[in-house]
């Protein structure tokens, strides 16, 4: 295709001296950015500037949409701000040696959150904040704060059940509000007369834990032979399928859902300070437990797995049974997240299983770290609470936007995640 | 059950669905070549196609819109142009997610540009429906009701029983014969054009393509553009079809013109054709046998199916990669 | 892992306190819930709705407020999801109002109501229309529209009666409205002794109903209900009458939008729609049109007034009883009746209106009139 005479090569006249530095412009590594910026800019011009008029005879006329367009700009603002800023401090962090300053703080304090009481003496702090406003502390938590935190508490269970199938054996779990529908409803349907009416929150969670990882392990038995994005489309497919087969089957209330009956007897606990220390401790459990499994010759092999595949095979690690393992797990995880949605709200409908739940959990292990638990409960902790604190400045209505853009930024600048190792990161960018 | 279940078989209205489930399938053809393509080349799958489609139905309303406030509502010239502002628009669209969500990452763990595609096809959606609106809009019925008109009617209507007739508009018509011609033109192209070759080079040894001369890049980027390209011409048609159109249109469709890729034998070109058409049959006919609530279910337990019993799909050539 | 793990805690502990903080609330004002969706698929129907409820607490602020009090609308987007219902209801009543006025969907109402009932908040919606609701027995939970089972009777006897009509083709789109109106009509008209031949359920993205339409056709109905909201019964209609079924389509109040009659553009005949009468010729709720046009610039949906009347109703009966608090305002509201912009309201035991009729729309020269009959 291209002649040898096509490349043509450098006039030593004209260009710059060999083994010395090029002089070009500062500007020169702007440019592609720049030039893609204009890009965007022109080809989203008509969505965002212009509007459609339908008229009533069915003709359609264009017209300014300055009004929608300063909308848009302005709720774009602050995020391009924020994320402007963040990227400066990882710049700066990195590059003008931030640490040093930071270290100085972080190094004292060290020793003290590396000690395995650290988590106890955290939540003992919390849970007696929370408790504070029984006592008439001033500055005690509004029942909207106690809400966010209960709500937070179960998302990060969610979150770090996804992260052992995306971040520990490297699988992409797309429809993981299927498996949360699940632990809702196996919870809901238990409740049934014909069940076990008045079945306590801690009593169902082994059985939704069982009942999730049973039917994870169902699902990922036909495809987790397969390429890791058949896995994908298949969990995708699956939440879309119990969310119609929950509309539609006579037990699960079909489209109403289930109404939890006696709400405050088998629901977490009737009063929130109460019901966070709960999910709290539940967070804690989980998160010991999940760190046990990661270190344990299971967590090595996932790990194995997801760096290599086939050499893996070749140590002789099961590789079928172990992603099986850690895919029912996650769903297992998902089951216990659900079953809390499920006692927490006392309803469950099929909305549990939409696509956009699938979607905030898979952007809390992103933004944290893939593979990093302390980084999926910052993620979680993030994603739910940024939201809300900006809800003032930024329309609510982009923040699922704002996390597809962020997964992007994220797999581009750093796969790992904020706190993600970087081993994982060169795995990631691969080779 | 079993009894009743036949009875409905009886009164299955057989040729029409067949009509309607082509003309249906077709359309997810054209949405699946663009994952096939993709993923015959870069063995990854372009979530955000089935948003380029949705990116295509709007572009059309809007290109029609500006052309009827230049010079007027003239119906054929505005809807040709309004089509083809549609496929640039959507060109550049896809060539720009390629630019800038999929390059960098081509060589990355697989996980990597396939959480930057979901990423890409959730921003995609979120910007049509923050900026456009979320609610469903109507396709102007100026452009779409000159097609209503019968073409041939096959079974004439019984008034003793209350059946219609069944017949053909001219919309499918339309609709089969723009399928055709594209399909036909993409397979001149992929067999017998210079980039059609480049692009079967490419999707058969990337690094080996580059060293013969092949510009890779370049490669990469047209099967994106033609992909989009394919996607925006459905989303016009099944805009028309519908007559509405909505930001989740991408997904609903994407999704089950992913299955057709997946069926059909993904990377494989005609294999995607085949499994649209058969995916469109299927939903048309569950609909009329099952009822309409159990669509999704069947497609998604066909796919698990094609999973376990022939994971390289109908006409795939290549086994899909085992452990 | 500990580490790291005290700094996030920490950080989180702060960021939640943060956000909780910062909407702190001020006890000085009464605070009315207005709840609907007002995005999505149903948004021009929910919006209109908490925008005519606002309307008549601004107004009743520029009289002076209530008991003394100045009163704070706060409007929540439950985005017609009952997930997300649950999520704002909670947040109202952490908030602290005293009522609310909503939710649209009987899917978000149906599942907020224990909650409202359960911290003793008065619920009025505007919009729900489901059997059910009013059936759990709550004591501070009304409604200002009528009920499905209503809807579908005046639907089933135009259909039956009038036009003589025995095979009926059911389509619903699987949400507590669709589906509960869907039922109804289905068991009237097969009590009637007229036949139903389809009942099938649709998703609410869905947008390609040829299959739907092949179906009936060979069924041989006569006539189509749809339980459909007006963002699919418009593009059904118009691929029906495309597809060379010219049966009539029988609606309920959720397809009663103009958005309606744009999709279907000049197919929309023969479109048989049951809702409130004509509020616009009354001339106790002109007042109020004049208003909500020039207030917000556009023409109000069907629900603005229904809206705007339950908050007058709410407002008339927490000055009547001279307190806030649900279950006396209950007591004032079961009993007397009210003059609102939509007539004389007055409610039964079970929080429904006593006096309720559905009028059948049809669409003429692209505009929603009433049938005469």
């Amino acid at each position: 295709m291209s002649t040898p005479e096509a490349t043509p090569a450098p006039a030593p006249a004209s260009g710059p001296a060999p083994g010395r530095a090029t002089a070009a412009p500062w500007w020169n590594a702007f440019v592609p950015f720049l030039v893609g910026l204009v890009a965007v800019l022109v080809i989203t011009f008509p969505f965002i500037w212009l509007r459609f008029e339908l008229q009533p005879s069915g003709e359609v006329y264009a017209r300014w949409d300055v009004k929608g367009g300063v909308d848009f700009w302005q709720n774009m603002g602050p995020v391009c701000l924020i994320g402007l800023g963040i990227g400066l401090l990882a710049h700066a962090y990195n590059a003008w040696g931030l640490q040093r300053y930071t270290d100085q703080v972080w190094l004292p304090v060290k020793p003290w959150t590396q000690s395995l009481y650290a988590p106890l003496v955290a939540y003992a702090v919390i849970v007696a904040y929370g408790f504070s406003g029984h006592m008439g502390f001033a500055l005690a938590p509004s029942p909207t704060t106690l809400n966010l935190g209960i709500q937070v508490g179960i998302y990060m269970i969610l979150a770090m059940g996804l992260n052992i199938v995306i971040g520990y054996t490297g699988l992409l779990v797309l429809g993981y509000a299927g498996f949360i529908a699940i632990g809702a409803y196996t919870f809901a349907i238990l409740q049934k007369p014909d069940f076990i009416p008045g079945l306590p929150w801690w009593a169902g969670i082994p059985i939704v834990f069982i009942v999730g990882g049973a039917v994870g392990w169902l699902i990922g038995l036909p495809c987790i032979r397969l390429r890791g994005d058949y896995l994908a489309i298949v969990t995708l497919g699956f939440a879309e399928g119990v969310r119609e087969l929950a509309i539609n089957l006579e037990v699960t209330g079909q489209t109403s859902g289930i109404l939890l009956r006696n709400a405050s007897k088998i629901g977490l606990a009737p009063d929130k300070p109460t019901i966070l220390a709960w999910v709290l401790l539940l967070v804690i459990i989980c998160a010991a437990a999940i760190y046990r499994i990661y270190h344990s010759p299971l967590g090595r092999a996932w790990i194995a797995i997801r760096e290599d595949e086939v050499a893996a095979g070749a140590m002789g690690i099961p590789v079928v049974r172990m992603k099986l393992l850690s895919f029912a797990l996650s769903s297992a995880f998902a089951g216990v997240g659900g079953l809390l949605i499920a006692a927490y709200t006392g309803f469950v409908s099929p909305d549990v299983a939409n696509f956009n739940n699938s979607v905030t959990v898979l952007a809390m292990v992103i933004l944290g770290g893939l593979g990093s638990l302390p980084g999926v409960l910052l993620g979680a902790g993030i994603l739910y609470l940024l939201p809300e604190l900006l809800r003032g400045y930024v329309d609510f209505e982009y923040r699922l936007m704002i996390f597809g853009a962020l997964m992007i930024i994220m797999m581009i600048y750093r796969p790992q995640g904020l706190l993600g190792t970087s081993r994982h990161a060169i795995e990631l960018k691969g080779g | 059950m079993l009894e009743s279940f036949i009875k409905s078989l009886a009164g299955v209205p057989w040729l029409e669905l067949l009509i309607t489930g082509t003309v249906k399938g077709s359309m997810y053809a054209l949405i699946a070549l663009g994952y096939t393509m993709v993923y015959g080349i870069l063995q990854m799958i372009n979530f955000a196609n089935g948003e380029i489609f949705m990116i295509g139905m709007f572009a059309t309303v809007f290109g029609i819109a500006l052309l009827s406030s230049l010079w007027g509502s003239f119906a054929a010239i505005n809807l040709i142009l309004g089509v083809v502002f549609a496929v640039i628009l959507a060109s550049a669209y896809g060539y720009g997610s390629e630019r800038i969500a999929y390059r960098r990452l081509r060589n990355a763990h697989i996980l990597a540009p396939l959480t930057s595609a979901i990423g890409l096809s959730i921003v995609l959606q979120q910007f049509i429906s923050n900026v456009v609106g979320n609610q469903p809009f109507t396709f102007p019925n100026y452009y779409s009701d000159p097609f209503a008109w019968r073409v041939v009617t096959l079974v004439q209507g019984n008034p003793a029983t209350g059946a219609g007739d069944v017949g053909i508009s001219m919309l499918q018509v339309c609709i089969l014969t723009t399928a055709c011609l594209l399909m036909t033109a993409l397979f001149y192209m992929i067999h017998c054009t210079r980039v059609g070759i480049a692009m079967r080079a490419v999707s058969q040894d990337r690094l080996m393509a580059s060293l013969v001369g092949i510009p890779v890049n370049h490669v990469i980027a047209f099967t994106f553009i033609v992909g989009s390209s394919l996607a925006a011409v459905a989303g016009t048609l099944f805009s028309m079809y519908t007559t509405t159109l909505t930001w989740s249109a991408g997904t609903a469709s994407g999704l089950k013109a992913f299955t057709a890729a997946i069926i059909g034998g993904i990377g494989n070109i005609p294999g995607a054709v085949l499994g649209g058409l058969l995916i469109g049959i299927i939903e048309d006919f569950t609909i009329a046998i099952l009822g309409a609530q159990w669509r999704n279910v069947i497609l998604f337990a066909i796919l698990m199916l094609t999973l376990i019993l022939r994971p390289r799909g109908l006409l795939g050539e290549r086994v899909a990669d085992k452990v | 892992m500990p580490k790291q793990l005290f700094l996030i805690l920490t950080l989180l502990v702060g960021l939640t306190f943060a956000a909780g903080c910062s909407k702190s609330s001020d006890p000085s004002t009464i605070k009315i819930g207005l709840a609907g969706v007002q995005t999505g698929n149903d948004a021009m129907l929910g919006k209109s709705m908490v925008e005519g409820s606002a309307i008549a607490l601004d107004e009743w602020n520029a009289k002076g407020g209530i008991l003394g009090k100045k009163l704070e609308a706060i409007s929540v987007d439950d985005e017609g999801n009952s997930e997300k219902a649950v999520n704002v209801a909670n947040d109202l009543v952490a908030k602290g109002v005293v009522a609310v006025l909503g939710h649209f969907n009987s899917s978000c109402t149906i599942p907020t109501m224990r909650i409202y009932n359960e911290s003793k908040i008065l619920q009025i919606t505007p919009g729900s229309t489901n059997t059910k609701i009013t059936q759990e027995g709550i004591p501070t939970l009304f409604r200002v529209v009528g009920r499905d089972a209503q809807q579908a009777e005046v639907n089933v006897n135009y259909l039956f009666d009038t036009l003589g009509l025995r095979k009926l083709a059911v389509i619903h789109n699987s949400t507590s409205w669709g589906e509960g109106i869907a039922k109804e009509v289905a068991d009237l008209w097969k009590k009637k002794g007229g036949e139903v031949v389809e009942f099938s359920g649709i998703n609410e993205a869905d947008r390609d109903f040829s299959a739907n339409i092949a179906t009936i056709k060979s069924k041989g109905a006569q006539a189509l209900f749809g339980g459909l909201m007006y963002a699919q019964s418009g593009p059904l209609i118009n691929k029906m009458r495309k597809d060379g079924l010219e049966i009539p389509f029988a609606g309920g109040d959720g397809s009663f939008d103009p958005a309606l009659i744009t999709a279907a553009g000049d197919y929309a005949t023969n479109v048989f729609l049951t809702f409130g009468p004509d509020m616009e010729s009354k001339p106790e709720a002109r007042p109020f049109y004049e208003k909500y046009r020039a207030r917000y610039g556009r023409e109000p949906g069907p629900y603005a007034i229904y809206g705007y009347a339950a908050a007058q109703v709410l407002l008339t009966a927490m000055e009547k009883a001279a307190s806030t608090d649900a279950a006396k305002v209950a007591e004032v509201m079961h009993k007397d009746t009210f003059q609102t912009a939509m007539g004389e309201i007055a409610f039964d035991e079970k929080g429904d209106l006593r006096k309720t009729y559905f009028v059948i729309w049809t669409v003429k020269d692209k505009k929603f009139v009433v049938l005469q009959q």
